[in-house]
């Protein structure tokens, strides 16, 4: 399967997973929340690793290395505030689905190298972050019940609307790229 | 007496050490929700700017120019100090999240 179809098959299942627009949005009690919103980060550390190492361009690996740093604070603050609550993220049907589709994506981009992988990831990047920030507005935040769980939601949107800024503007530049 | 009075009272209440104070001299730039607060800041010549993150994300205070960028993260709570004597504009970003700029102009 092309492997830039397959870099969007995360970002395709979290968005059709979590939209609102569908039939009937997942009801998530807040440990399914938390624990889709962990996995979610947890997935992008993982990729941004993979990336770190293979990326052929010194931009995509730097915004590799902010994704870890990112995501990897979202993830400590979360874990800081479900021990403050005593809840315990719930495993659930949403995360599982979220894992299976990023090592589809991640089989698919172990087997490329230099320009081919860059643009795999970057372009992956600007999906995945796209859907995650939609899952956020439409589902997440809103189903959220706690308070202090839904302003951590909040409070780390702009970070990922400014990766998807940072993405994209790599997507273009890579696009351009002789 | 009364006017002589308000005036006394106006200077007794004056803010010190932030932006808005022409007579002081540290300016705080706030850094938070990945941008920085004020993104533009007039200071003296030897005047002390403080940098301040307020994000759970680390950021970097990184001189446009700057002939290597010092890439060293800020975290949550962490300051930056750095006292403004060349006189012109420092332009300056995030080398983590290269959307967030600011500007310091030195008179």
């Amino acid at each position: 399967m092309n492997a830039r179809i397959l870099s969007f098959l995360p970002a395709v299942f979290f968005a059709s997973t979590l939209s609102a627009q569908s039939a009937s949005p997942p009801d998530l009690s807040d440990p399914e929340v938390a624990h889709v919103a962990v996995t979610a980060n947890a997935i992008d550390i993982e990729l941004a690793r993979l990336a770190q190492k293979k990326a052929s361009n010194a931009e995509v690996r730097q915004f590799a290395t902010t994704m870890v740093t990112d995501h990897s604070a979202v993830n400590g603050q979360a874990g800081a505030l479900a021990k403050r609550l005593g809840v315990t993220p719930l495993d659930n049907a949403v995360s599982k689905s979220l894992l299976e589709g990023a090592a589809t994506a991640r089989a698919a981009m172990e087997k490329l190298e230099g320009r081919a992988f860059d643009r795999a990831y970057v372009d992956r990047e600007v999906a995945y972050h796209d859907a995650v920030i939609k899952a956020l507005d439409n589902v997440l935040v809103p189903t959220t019940s706690n308070a202090e769980l839904k302003k951590l939601l909040v409070d780390v949107r702009p970070a990922f609307i400014a990766h998807l800024e940072h993405a994209r503007a790599l997507q273009k530049s890579l696009s351009t790229a002789k | 007496m009364m006017v002589v009075a308000g005036l006394l009272l106006l200077l007794a209440f004056q803010k010190w050490g932030r932006n808005d104070s022409p007579a002081s001299r540290h300016h705080v730039v706030d850094i938070r929700a990945l941008a920085f607060d004020p993104a533009q800041l007039v200071v003296e010549s030897g005047d002390t700017v403080i940098w301040i993150n307020h994000d759970i994300f680390p950021h970097t205070v990184t001189p446009v120019d700057a002939a290597t960028p010092d890439s060293t993260a800020m975290s949550m709570g962490d300051t930056v100090l750095m006292v403004m004597s060349n006189k012109g504009d420092m332009r300056y970003f995030c080398l983590l999240h290269p959307s967030m700029t600011g500007m310091v102009t030195t008179r």
